[in-house]
């Protein structure tokens, strides 16, 4: 199990270059105007860039709670509490990726205009 | 009282593991060296981005929160000054994080252990580099 998640955070880890250089680039180093409304929802209805951010939400996600989880493993919590832990983390996992969908798809069917 | 005492006591070692959380002073004086700063950058680095993308998550679905428009709102915010340093800041922290994140990537699958310390060097330089070209993009 342990190992799985050891190179699943590695998998992840390099999935996560490939996207935030992506990511950072279109969003940071072409100026302020890529945040607007209408260049973000414009952006997702181009079905390469919503297909982009569907696989990089649960794949961000799961690198982050994993890697959390490692953290607090590094120092020997009890079964107990790596059991409530777990439940946690997924739980908030699942959470954020339910509303990180709902938001996308709240900009590709543009509900809120 | 004897039964809350001791339930008490089971989970005493799990008070102690919060405390040693906080004990990062002790872990590099016991070990200097550059594995340990790149450890220890990796984790707090680490640590800030999973907070971030929760708040990332919550701000891009504002207009569920807060109603139409605040989206825009907030994203008009960042033209502020003190966003450009906070920003600069962020791909700072994201940038160590993924250098790092690749020497370590290199160091368990190439096997280039034995040179560790000088790999972590040449992330600080790669990190300088990035994060330089940034603040230059952003303040000129």
């Amino acid at each position: 199990m342990s190992f799985y998640r050891w190179l699943l955070q590695r998998l992840t880890g390099i999935f996560l270059v490939l996207f935030l250089i992506l990511h950072i680039i279109t969003l940071h180093f072409s100026g302020h105007s890529s945040f607007d409304y209408q260049a973000v929802q414009g952006r997702f209805q181009d079905p390469f860039w919503f297909i982009f951010y569907f696989l990089f939400l649960p794949n961000t996600l799961f690198h982050g709670l994993n890697g959390l989880y490692g953290i607090i493993e590094d120092y020997k919590p009890s079964k107990g509490l790596k059991i409530i832990l777990a439940i946690g983390l997924w739980g908030s996992g699942i959470v954020a990726l339910i509303w990180g969908i709902l938001v996308m798809l709240s900009w590709r069917i543009m509900v809120i205009t | 009282m004897g039964n809350i005492g001791n339930a008490l006591l089971a989970h005493y070692g799990d008070y102690i593991i919060y405390m040693r959380i906080f004990s990062i002073v002790q872990d590099i004086s016991r070990n200097r060296n550059e594995g340990t700063i790149a450890f220890i950058l990796h984790r707090i680095t680490g640590i800030c981005l999973a907070g971030y993308i929760f708040l990332h998550l919550v701000v891009l679905g504002s207009d569920f929160i807060l109603g139409k428009g605040s989206f825009g709102k907030l994203m008009g915010q960042f033209e502020q000054p003190l966003f450009k340093i906070l920003e600069i800041a962020l791909i700072g922290v994201i940038t160590f994080h993924l250098i790092n994140g690749l020497r370590i990537i290199v160091l368990d699958f190439l096997r280039f252990t034995r040179i560790q310390r000088v790999l972590f060097w040449v992330v600080v330089f790669l990190w300088v580099i990035v994060v330089g070209i940034t603040a230059v993009v952003f303040l000129c």
